[in-house]
């Protein structure tokens, strides 16, 4: 600990930001030279195997969510808290058999627009557009904002130049690899996080015990234990909705869908899944070990590196931020890759320039993730909020295209007007109970809404769509 | 992104009657900070430091608490990691909890509190008051509104796993590992 209370000196962290920054966009620009079309650039070739499969899904979805959120929100929920977020696993395997029946009917897809477009039709399409923009910029500036976070935690670096670093690395790498360069880091970024968060649980349960974790809780802090806490109660399923929403209609988890090699995408996601599970369960322990040792944050946020910097000193500190650092960059890029796809295909593409050559696909592409990486570090500046309220946030938005984007990919009845109007009443209701009640109930209700009105589009549709127009080909 | 709302109305769960928030309180508070210094002749002691807390009932168990230090401080290189947050049931802090500030941050997250009106104040080493005194009311979410929320979700829940189970037993993934390009 230096004199501040932090566990690495601000130039410590700054030579560490410099040297995983220098390594990741050298990578990125090594792995970027085999992309020779706009297809190798925004969905590797659509041959990616077994291996690099499951470990982007896995590395994904591990990003601030799981490394600073997992113990935010365990140190406001308690049990509930760390159980519950665990449970965002099940957004990825639940999409496993979407991703197969995607692959199934878009052999040519690019977008989860795209899907939207073809089914649906024009005024879902803008419905889900504007939740897929709000979410990637949510998702984007939580990742910004948490990169900004960690750094003040550990070394004290102001905010605002931990943040701008963070997002400079993974605008650089992204920006010459693509999405070979995201899969490949993601890979080596996966073997990273999985050591490095069960040494810090093993080193966690060596220093404080376990026993006098409980006793510590259960005195002072009882609500963190009681699984009749109300708020942490409503805030279960919420989650649950949440991460199926966020993996269900983002362009992040589609692009994937269709870059993985033929029937890859089932066994990936759904191994992805399953080695997901047990990460929030350590991350989120880690935080209710913070009274026992006499941390209080400032921002629930900031529990987990100030936690784990406080036990195992100052290489506990490094090994927190290569393993956060990691997980931020692993979904940072991934991010950026995918939102770039989207503004190159579904707003450049299909709608401003119809005969737009490959080269100036891949140009556009690159010029997106600038912009995005722009937009992302404008929204940062302010730090307007928790991460976790900020993520929330977008709960409300992107649950309600679960059945939407579920039905439409398996029945041929329901309507795009029912699509269109179920997406938008349900962020609708979800964002009035946000601010109504609170941001653990946001994604449940937006759902619920959403659900209610595609049954009603079943039951009362009588569309027999053909699954040949989502085959759509690109002009010669 | 609750702090962009200004004005902001809420409602409460208990008949959804709706109150003004935040920053009406607010402005109460001002008018009657400035009555106060104006209206009363009363002397106020000087404080080291100015701590404050939610206005509003806490409905999750925890919640943030700031100091800033008061510029008529008698001693300004008090500094806050020298500090204690105490904490109390009672005004007179019996049975008192403690917490710290980490590094130099100056504010603290409180958490896990049972439903319950909370005193807090700052006090030194020796026990002496270093601020004034704020009050916390913790009111969590009656069981039965949590209750109500989980069954809905996972009634939610349960209707989406037997429709996607329903669609994929129904339509067998048939996917070549040639990859079709035009």
């Amino acid at each position: 600990m230096n004199d501040a209370g932090f566990a690495l000196s601000t130039e410590l962290g700054l030579w560490l930001v410099a040297l995983f920054g220098l390594a990741w966009i050298a990578f990125g620009w090594y792995l970027g030279r085999a992309n020779k079309t706009h297809e190798d650039f925004a969905l590797a070739g659509r041959n990616v195997g077994m291996a690099l499969a499951a470990a982007t899904a896995m590395a994904t979805w591990v990003t601030s969510n799981t490394t600073l959120v997992a113990p935010q929100l365990t140190y406001q929920f308690g049990i509930w808290g760390m159980v519950g977020y665990s449970f965002a696993a099940l957004g990825l395997i639940l999409f496993a058999p979407l991703a197969a029946r995607i692959k199934q009917l878009m052999p040519n897809g690019y977008t989860s627009g795209d899907f939207i477009r073809l089914r649906y039709g024009r005024a879902a399409w803008w419905a889900f557009i504007v939740i897929s923009v709000v979410y990637a910029f949510g998702w984007l500036v939580s990742l910004g904002m948490a990169g900004g976070i960690l750094l003040q935690a550990l070394s004290g670096l102001d905010y605002h130049i931990g943040m701008s670093a963070i997002l400079l690395i993974c605008v650089g790498y992204t920006l010459f690899g693509g999405l070979r360069a995201v899969i490949a880091t993601d890979f080596i970024q996966a073997v990273i996080i999985i050591v490095g968060v069960v040494l810090i649980a093993w080193f966690l349960i060596d220093t404080v015990s376990l026993e006098s974790i409980h006793t510590e809780l259960s005195g002072e802090h009882p609500q963190l234990l009681d699984l009749l806490f109300p708020a942490a109660v409503m805030f279960l399923f919420n989650n649950i909705f949440f991460g199926l929403g966020e993996i269900f209609h983002s362009n992040v988890w589609w692009s994937r869908a269709l870059a993985f090699r033929g029937k890859v995408a089932m066994k990936a996601f759904l191994l992805g899944g399953l080695l997901w599970l047990p990460i929030p369960i350590v991350t989120g322990f880690i935080a209710l070990a913070a009274p026992q040792l006499g941390i209080f944050p400032p921002s629930a946020d900031m529990v987990g590196p100030m936690v784990a910097a406080e036990v195992l000193g100052k290489v506990g500190a490094i090994v927190v931020f290569i393993v956060v650092f990691s997980a931020l960059a692993s979904s940072l890029d991934s991010l950026l890759a995918a939102t770039a796809d989207l503004v190159t295909r579904d707003f450049y593409h299909k709608k401003f320039k119809p005969q737009a050559t490959d080269a100036q696909l891949m140009r556009m592409n690159r010029y997106s993730i600038i912009g995005l990486g722009v937009l992302t570090w404008l929204f940062c500046l302010p730090q307007i909020a928790t991460l976790g309220a900020l993520l929330n946030f977008a709960g409300a938005f992107v649950a309600s295209t679960i059945f939407p984007v579920v039905l439409g990919l398996y029945s041929r009845r329901i309507a795009g007007s029912y699509a269109a109007l179920a997406m938008t009443a349900g962020t609708l209701c979800g964002l009035i109970s946000y601010f109504l009640i609170g941001f653990y109930v946001a994604a449940l209700v937006s759902c619920a809404v959403s659900a209610s009105l595609c049954a009603i589009g079943l039951w009362r549709g009588k569309v027999d769509f053909d699954w040949e127009h989502l085959a759509e080909r690109e002009e010669a | 992104m609750q702090g962009l709302v200004g004005l902001k109305v809420t409602f409460n769960w208990e008949g959804f009657v709706p109150k003004v928030t935040r920053s009406l309180r607010r402005y109460c508070s001002l008018i009657t900070a400035f009555s106060a210094v104006f209206f009363t002749a009363t002397p106020v002691s000087a404080q080291d430091y100015q701590l404050s807390g939610p206005n509003a009932p806490v409905r999750a168990g925890y919640f943030v608490v700031e100091a800033s230090q008061s510029q008529s401080a008698a001693t300004a290189d008090l500094q806050l990691r020298d500090l204690q947050l105490q904490q109390s049931v009672s005004e007179s802090f019996d049975d008192a909890k403690y917490y710290h500030f980490f590094g130099d941050f100056s504010e603290l997250t409180v958490t896990g509190v049972p439903s319950g009106n909370y005193f807090l104040r700052l006090v030194d080493s020796a026990g002496s008051p270093r601020s004034n005194i704020i009050e916390v009311r913790v009111d969590h979410y009656p069981l039965w509104q949590a209750l109500t929320l989980f069954f809905i979700g996972l009634i939610l829940f349960v209707i989406l796993l037997i429709t996607q189970l329903y669609f994929f037993i129904r339509n067998p993934i048939q996917i070549t590992n040639e990859v079709k390009h035009e």
